[in-house]
């Protein structure tokens, strides 16, 4: 415990070489997971960040990232394991000629080399401990977050035709979801919960300072401020970092040291992909100019 | 015992009195993460509760808000008094890990862990209690309940949107085109090697929101039009109408502003106060019929928002009837439960009569529970 300040200190370092800008709160949270082996929930608005963050502690930690993109109607076959069949059809017409013994024939095609291991049973099988990223969860159903929850708990998995499977190591577990269905209490209360926010505008600053080769500093905590004020419009789609991030690209390109509203008004584009969100950012930047 | 760990532990039975659902479970996790983090660290010690209590963004600002109450103190309080309290605190913590630990279930559930009640209940009678926004009823609400219930609202309205899209999506049950089936499988050797589908789209509804904007029912009604809006996409039109005594559309007005100054934008620019300015079901249902009769059509499902009281003036079932007559459906949204209904100036039961359905809408949950019926 004692060490935990400077635990804490190198681990956003760690994070930060990797390229990813963690507060304090955020990595207290990662630290945590870590020390209890819990599985980390992030939620949050778009592109603030949340995939982002286990692509960096992975490798901040050289650790094998291994990725489950879910999605509506994702199944077992897509997520856990699914037979090769096409392999076992070809191998049993291969074999089909000679002598069988179809218990046996049976036996060899339902064996590890018929299988195809998805990302969770990669994630559980994996020599090393792997950082595993279950990202957008809220797209699946019930069913499927029950057999989640199950592996998570459980670390195992029963493969009907070869028996059960167990963990060869815990991975640190990165559950993200854009919230726009509510989980399941089991889940949530197995999970530590992290709600990434929009930065505020000192640590928006840095993010765009790591980001940005060549970047002024001025520059940089101007966007920042004008992030925030574009952020509490209401929108209907808000800035994310990533958008900010090519943002200041393009005033870099364009030469700038500092925000001048000229500038901002004709890379208003690369911020706002809606006609209506443009025009109540720009009448914004207008005001903001006339005084 | 540490003061500290007297606050925590009514701070947890804050956090449960306001709503936020904690499970033993949880209380051990975050017991074993503040023994894990420097408290000289706040924003590590506070990540160490909320990351282990609350699993729900909409809760985070009534988290934070209670919060503040109990820990407020401390954070200003000077180094050596702050670590005074907080190493009695961890070992108060180590010991019940310690000495419960083995049982089975949480090592610390609430009721014992109020080693100390009298304390907490000193303390609880200093900070009133906070009500869970989404359970709370809208009327009697203050207006500081109210900014937690538009906390909560953005979460609500995209739950319900994901519910309307599940419940479209299963109802748009595929049907075999058999026809067109055998047909193409003449040109594949008689083998049917595409199968062709009919997708029944479903009609969507006009729908037209009526909402009483008086004092009696303000807050619930900006919350319904809020959310019927929100849910546009769903349906063919959504029109918006705000009355008191008096009708007027609001559909545009809520086009352009936004959840904070809807309130505003109806009360200031609509016209809905005519001769009386008290509510008057009847005169309000007897303009809107006048100018905005013709969107009344058979494909229109009517909302009506409101605790149809009628301030003794004639109660015009009459009219109500004619709308219904004129439209698909007609579904009233009342924040009052029916045991009111018979008392006081209230006609629903006489209104009730020319409804398809009437709903009980106490508070944010039966309001998205009804909507996501329609
Ligand atoms: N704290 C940060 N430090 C550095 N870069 C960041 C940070 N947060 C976000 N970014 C940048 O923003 C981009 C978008 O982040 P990411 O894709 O992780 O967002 P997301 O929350 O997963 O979005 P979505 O909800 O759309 O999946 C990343 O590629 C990264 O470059
Ligand atoms: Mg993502």
């Amino acid at each position: 415990m004692s060490n935990m300040k400077n635990d804490l200190r190198e681990l956003q370092q760690g994070l930060e070489k990797t390229g990813y800008i963690c507060d304090t709160p955020t990595a207290t949270v990662l630290y945590l997971a870590a020390a209890l082996g819990k599985p980390v929930l992030v939620e949050g608005p778009a592109g603030v960040g949340k995939t982002a963050i286990s692509q960096a502690y992975a490798e901040y930690y050289n650790r094998p990232l291994i990725r489950l993109q879910c999605y509506e109607g994702i199944d077992e076959a897509k997520a856990l394991y699914e037979w090769n069949y096409k392999k076992q059809l070809l191998h049993i017409q291969a074999v089909a000629g000679h002598e069988l013994n179809v218990a046996e024939v049976e036996h060899e095609v339902f064996s590890d080399e018929f299988l195809l291991p998805r990302p969770l049973l990669q994630a559980i099988t994996s020599p090393e401990p792997c950082v595993l990223l279950i990202d957008e969860i809220d797209k699946v159903d019930m069913e499927f977050e029950a057999l989640l929850l199950e592996l998570l708990s459980e670390y195992q998995v029963t493969i009907p035709e070869l028996g059960t499977v167990c963990a060869r190591s815990i991975p640190m577990v990165f559950i993200t979801s854009n919230a726009s269905r509510e989980l399941s209490e089991a889940l949530k209360r197995r999970c530590l919960y992290l709600f990434l926010d929009f930065p505020d505008p000192e640590l928006e600053t840095r993010i765009l300072q790591l980001k940005i080769p060549g970047i002024q500093s001025e520059l940089a905590g101007q966007m920042a401020a004008a992030l925030r004020s574009f952020r509490e419009l209401d929108l209907k789609k808000t800035p994310s970092i990533a958008e900010a991030i090519d943002w200041g690209m393009a005033l870099t390109l364009m030469g700038l040291e500092t925000l001048e509203a000229e500038a901002v008004l004709t890379t208003l584009n690369v911020l706002f992909k809606y006609r209506e969100d443009l025009d109540k950012a720009r009448n914004i930047v207008l005001k903001e100019q006339e005084v | 015992m540490a003061a500290l760990l007297d606050d925590l532990t009514s701070f947890i039975n804050d956090l449960r009195q306001a709503g936020i659902p904690i499970a033993a479970s949880q209380l051990d996790d975050c017991f074993r993460s503040l023994l894990l983090v420097d408290w000289s660290l706040e924003p590590a010690f506070h990540a160490a509760i909320s990351s282990t209590l609350v699993k729900d963004a909409a809760w985070l600002p009534v988290f934070e808000e209670i919060y503040g109450r109990h820990f407020y103190h401390f954070s200003q309080q000077n180094q050596a008094a702050r670590d005074r309290e907080l190493h009695a605190l961890r070992n108060g913590l180590q010991n019940r890990i310690n000495g419960t630990g083995s049982q089975s279930g949480s090592v610390l559930e609430a009721g014992q862990f109020s080693r100390n009640p009298d304390a907490c209940q000193v303390r609880r009678n200093q900070s009133p209690r906070l009500k869970n926004p989404i359970t709370q009823d809208f009327y009697g609400a203050t207006w500081e309940e109210i900014r937690r219930m538009e906390a909560v609202f953005p979460l609500l309205a995209r739950r319900l949107a994901t519910r309307m899209v599940k419940k479209r999506r299963r109802n748009q049950n595929a049907q075999l085109d058999y026809r067109r089936t055998m047909r193409y499988s003449l040109s594949t050797g008689g083998v049917p090697l595409n199968l062709f589908v009919n997708k029944r789209e479903r009609e969507k509804p006009v729908i037209v929101a009526l909402c009483d904007v008086s004092d009696s029912c303000l807050h619930y009604s900006f919350f319904s039009l809020a959310l019927v809006h929100s849910l546009e996409r769903f349906f063919r039109q959504v029109r918006s109408f705000a009355f008191i005594d008096q009708t007027d559309e609001v559909t545009s007005l809520l086009k352009q502003s936004n959840f904070s100054n809807l309130r505003s934008q109806v009360l200031l620019n609509a016209d809905t106060v005519g001769d009386s300015g008290y509510t008057d079901y009847g005169a309000a249902w007897a303009s809107f019929l006048a100018k905005y009769g013709d969107c009344l059509t058979p494909r229109t499902t009517v909302l009506i928002f409101g605790d149809g009281r009628t301030n003794w003036f004639p109660s015009r079932s009459d009219l109500l009837k004619e709308i219904k007559s004129r439209v698909r459906k007609v579904y009233w949204m009342v924040p009052e439960t029916e045991d009111d209904w018979a008392k006081g100036d209230s006609s629903m039961e006489s209104y009730k009569k020319h409804c398809d359905q009437v709903f009980e809408c106490l508070n944010l949950d039966g309001l998205t529970r009804a909507l996501a019926q329609l």
